[in-house]
């Protein structure tokens, strides 16, 4: 592999509006948080590069999406292609937690994935720093319904799950490189299934985007 | 100055169409840069020249209609005399404006600067023409050392004889006659100036900018006519002979001034006489920019929710008004209720649905305009859930989406704006009775309400006059003014929506139909960046559907939306589906040069915060002139879009 370039790696972050996405991904990328986010539109894009364990570089290419149902539609344009989802939810908002199964399944009715039973999901629940008055009362327990429920269609896999807090900065390093580790994997597997087919690109965005979309007008 | 200087160079749409260059002056050099863009260059255009450095900023810079309307008020406060305000109600008399306002100046000015150096006075003239350096002349009688002697030894009486003076022979040949009234109030003003001899006081008193509350109309009532004298005129010319930088400042700020008012003046003779206001022109003159103070009046004009015959306005805005709040009087919803999540809800009596469309309101108008501290304050929250919510709740085929949010703020910002300037207008007004008719026909019918008490405090409160958008405590303003200026906003906030409602309906299919055309319009416009694009995988629905979303106000700052909107709401139909397409076009354009450079994820990133935050109105009016002319050449010619 000569000239070889970092691993590109799609990574899609769905959940309720206000849960707090926006909030894990400026957390993560730069490292910084702030009260004054504007409500997501349509959906972001972030970049992070990342060195994984085995020394492997990857670069995350993130789409930070808007929470609000009217724009579900618009998935298909950002989740093509995505080598790993993160669903999120926010554990003072129950409401969100539950939503999180409607999350997944729009996701893969839209991404278009070839291998749903495989494909790598990660739940966050964001703002454990908030009282735990406010939070859902026996958290623990619906989650864990919750992400039974999720991997009940899964192929034995287990979806790993984080609490984080963007504000606190608690767990949001680890959890993406979760995230990176998962999509890699999947990547991989895409990679081969992609030169079976004796297909020469290696850009995840551009493969998808060039064999799939054209023709819509 | 000649009146060919005066005139702004206009781009706008006739009747038929047509581009108008003006006909002379600096509208060559228009014509030449709207060449140059169409080439596709994306350049970046350094004013290069006073006069479009002096167009651009008309509207936005309104503090420099403060300083000129105290220094106004310091030159005519010496003269004394009877007269009328024949400016305004002349319609002969715009002719002299510009002259006249440029007089006014270096006299204020110098008087300003009395006090201290003598050179002051000198630099300072410019804009007056001939007048000016007969000012210089007095000021220097007896050298400028000595007359800041004089000055300080004898305050008082100094100041008297100075003005006297000085007067007579700026006066030598004005040639209309003095408002008697403006002068009482203002010489005071000019006392306390005068008095001043601390040289630390001569940027302050000359071209700082005071902050103020946008008193353009003020200053544009307050020109002083001025008494014919036969005095002999002194010329210093010599004097003014070398252009140091501060005489550069002057000379922009004469030329500012009186672009202001010719634009008030052409704004005026459409809105002030006769019954039924002309649409037409009003739209044409509209499009190059409004000016701050008429903006709120003239936009609801141009949206048609107040209506151009004066005798029915009043009626129809009692009405709609009352219809806005028998509209929430109906819903069960508690207003107050701001808690972030929905698990709970205080009201039991709306359903879930309905809930949950509150639910994202509260969130998102808790995040709109962070960066404004307006928006922070809790009755202004309450009162955007307020509008947001009963607009969702009446228009159920698309409900709330976010970014309605953001649309609703221009409305509401422009409309906060003009109750306090109503509000800071009659408390003067009622201080000097005789002023009050100079507003007449520009307040929008039914803001105030004089049985309104916690309005009449506000009218003597002592911190009135300095009160702005950022400092206003938002505890002044009545139940009664707030619903007002609610309900004017979400009338507006419909008409808009009403123009673009499949961009919010499920699907949206409106939004996706805008993204395909400006792709269509950039392949036209600029093949190269389209196939750029194509290459890194650029999709458009990944940058462009907020742009169509929230019409680019992620994208540029508050007031840059305002000035866009003057265009948008002049745009016959309204600029926010169509020609916010050509918008949309020249905004991605003028950054062609970067993104070509760029991959697939910079490109995105690029996007995603376009370097706009040192953008002026000015880059705005091009871009908007770089529209137009876009949508002249493709409007029709969809068919040949597609290729």
């Amino acid at each position: 592999m000569s000239g070889k370039k970092k691993t590109l790696l799609k990574v899609i972050i769905l959940g309720d509006s206000g849960v707090g996405k926006t909030s894990l991904m400026q957390r993560f990328v730069d490292d910084k948080f702030s009260q004054q986010y504007k409500a997501t539109i349509g959906a972001d894009f972030l970049r992070k590069d990342l060195t994984l364990d085995n020394n492997k570089q990857v670069t995350l290419q993130i789409w930070d999406t808007a929470g609000q149902e009217r724009f579900q539609s618009l998935g298909v344009a950002f989740y093509r292609g995505a080598d790993c989802c993160i669903l999120c939810f926010d554990v003072t908002n129950e409401k969100s937690l539950n939503n999180l199964t409607s999350w997944k399944d729009e996701f893969l009715v839209q991404s278009n994935i070839s291998n749903p039973q495989d494909f790598p999901f990660i739940i966050i629940g964001n703002k454990i720093d908030v009282d735990d008055s406010k939070k859902i009362p026996s958290l623990q327990k619906k989650l864990n319904n919750i992400v039974n429920q999720l991997a009940v269609n899964a192929n034995g896999l287990t979806y790993p799950v984080f609490e984080t807090s963007a504000k606190d900065a608690i767990n949001v390093q680890a959890a993406f490189e979760v995230v990176a580790k998962m999509a890699l994997q999947q990547e991989e597997i895409n990679d081969a299934n992609a030169n079976d087919a004796s297909d020469d690109y290696n850009d995840a965005i551009n493969i998808h985007l060039e064999s799939e979309q054209r023709g819509c007008c | 100055m000649s009146k060919k200087k005066q005139e702004m160079s206009q781009v706008y749409l006739g009747t038929s169409n047509e581009f108008v260059f003006g006909e002379l002056g600096g509208k060559g050099k228009h014509l030449s840069s709207f060449l140059k863009n169409l080439s596709l260059t994306s350049t970046s255009r350094k004013s290069k020249n006073l006069g479009e450095d002096v167009n651009s900023s008309i509207y936005g810079n309104m503090q420099y209609g403060r300083v000129l309307g105290e220094e106004l008020g310091n030159g005519s406060g010496g003269v004394g005399g009877g007269g009328s305000d024949e400016l305004l109600s002349s319609p002969g008399s715009p002719k002299l404006r510009p002259k006249l306002v440029g007089r006014s100046i270096s006299m204020g000015t110098s008087f300003a600067f009395s006090g201290s150096h003598g050179d002051d006075s000198t630099s300072i003239n410019l804009g007056g023409g001939s007048s000016g350096s007969s000012q210089s002349g007095v000021g220097n009688n007896g050298g400028p050392y000595k007359h800041s002697n004089l000055s300080s030894s004898s305050h008082l009486k100094s100041h008297r004889t100075h003005s006297n003076t000085f007067y007579k022979d700026l006066d030598a040949d004005w040639d209309a006659d003095l408002n008697d009234v403006r002068n009482k109030k203002l010489t005071s003003v000019k006392q306390k100036d005068n008095n001043n001899n601390d040289p630390s006081n001569k940027s302050r008193n000359s071209l700082s900018l005071v902050d103020s509350f946008h008193p353009e109309i003020g200053m544009v009532s307050s020109l002083p006519s001025l008494p014919k004298r036969k005095d002999e005129k002194i010329s210093s010319a010599s004097k003014k002979q070398s252009l140091d930088h501060e005489d550069h400042r002057a000379q922009l700020e004469v030329a500012k001034q009186n672009q202001l008012n010719s634009k008030y003046s052409k704004f005026y003779k459409i809105l002030k006489p006769g019954n039924t206001i002309d649409i037409n022109e009003l739209r044409k003159l509209s499009w190059n920019g409004i000016p701050q103070d008429l903006r709120a009046l003239i936009w609801q004009l141009l949206l048609g929710y107040l209506p151009t015959n004066k005798l029915r306005q009043s009626s129809t805005l009692t009405r709609k008004r009352q219809e806005y709040n028998e509209g929430l009087r109906v819903l069960t919803i508690d207003f107050d209720d701001v808690k972030t999540t929905s698990n709970t809800s205080s009201s039991s009596l709306i359903n879930n649905k309905d809930r949950q469309i509150y639910h994202q309101i509260n969130i998102d108008v808790k995040r709109t305009n962070p960066s404004i501290k307006l928006y922070g304050d809790p009755q202004v929250q309450k009162s955007l859930r307020k509008i947001l919510y009963l607009w969702a709740i009446r228009h159920p085929a698309s409900g709330y989406v976010q970014g309605i949010n953001d649309l609703v703020t221009p409305f509401f910002h422009i409309f906060l704006h003009n109750y306090i300037w109503q509000v800071q207008k009659k408390a003067e007004a009622m201080n000097n009775p005789l002023k009050e008719s100079d507003y007449e026909g520009l307040f929008i019918p039914g803001i105030l309400d004089e049985n309104d008490e916690i309005e009449a405090q506000f009218l003597k409160d002592p911190q009135l006059i300095h009160t702005t958008l950022n400092s206003l405590d938002t505890s002044k303003i009545s139940p009664r003014a707030w619903s007002v200026i609610e309900a004017d906003t979400y009338w507006s906030l419909t008409r808009l929506l009403e123009t673009i409602t499949d961009n919010y309906i499920h699907e949206q299919p409106g939004i996706l139909r805008l993204v395909g055309e400006l792709r269509d319009l950039i392949s036209k416009i600029d093949l190269e960046l389209s196939k750029h694009f194509e290459h890194e995988g650029i999709e458009y629905i990944q940058f462009a559907f907020r742009w169509m979303n929230c019409l680019l106000m992620r994208e540029l700052s508050l007031d840059l939306v305002v000035r866009m909107w003057d265009t948008y709401l002049s745009e016959t139909p309204l600029g926010f589906s169509h020609f916010h397409i050509y918008v949309c076009a020249a905004f991605l354009i003028k950054f062609s040069g970067d993104l070509k450079e760029r991959d697939f994820q910079e490109i995105l990133l690029f996007l995603q915060k376009p370097p706009t935050a040192s953008w002026k109105e000015k880059d705005i009016e091009m871009m908007l002139s770089e529209a137009f002319i876009w949508q002249s050449l493709y409007k029709d010619a969809s068919a040949h879009l597609r290729s």
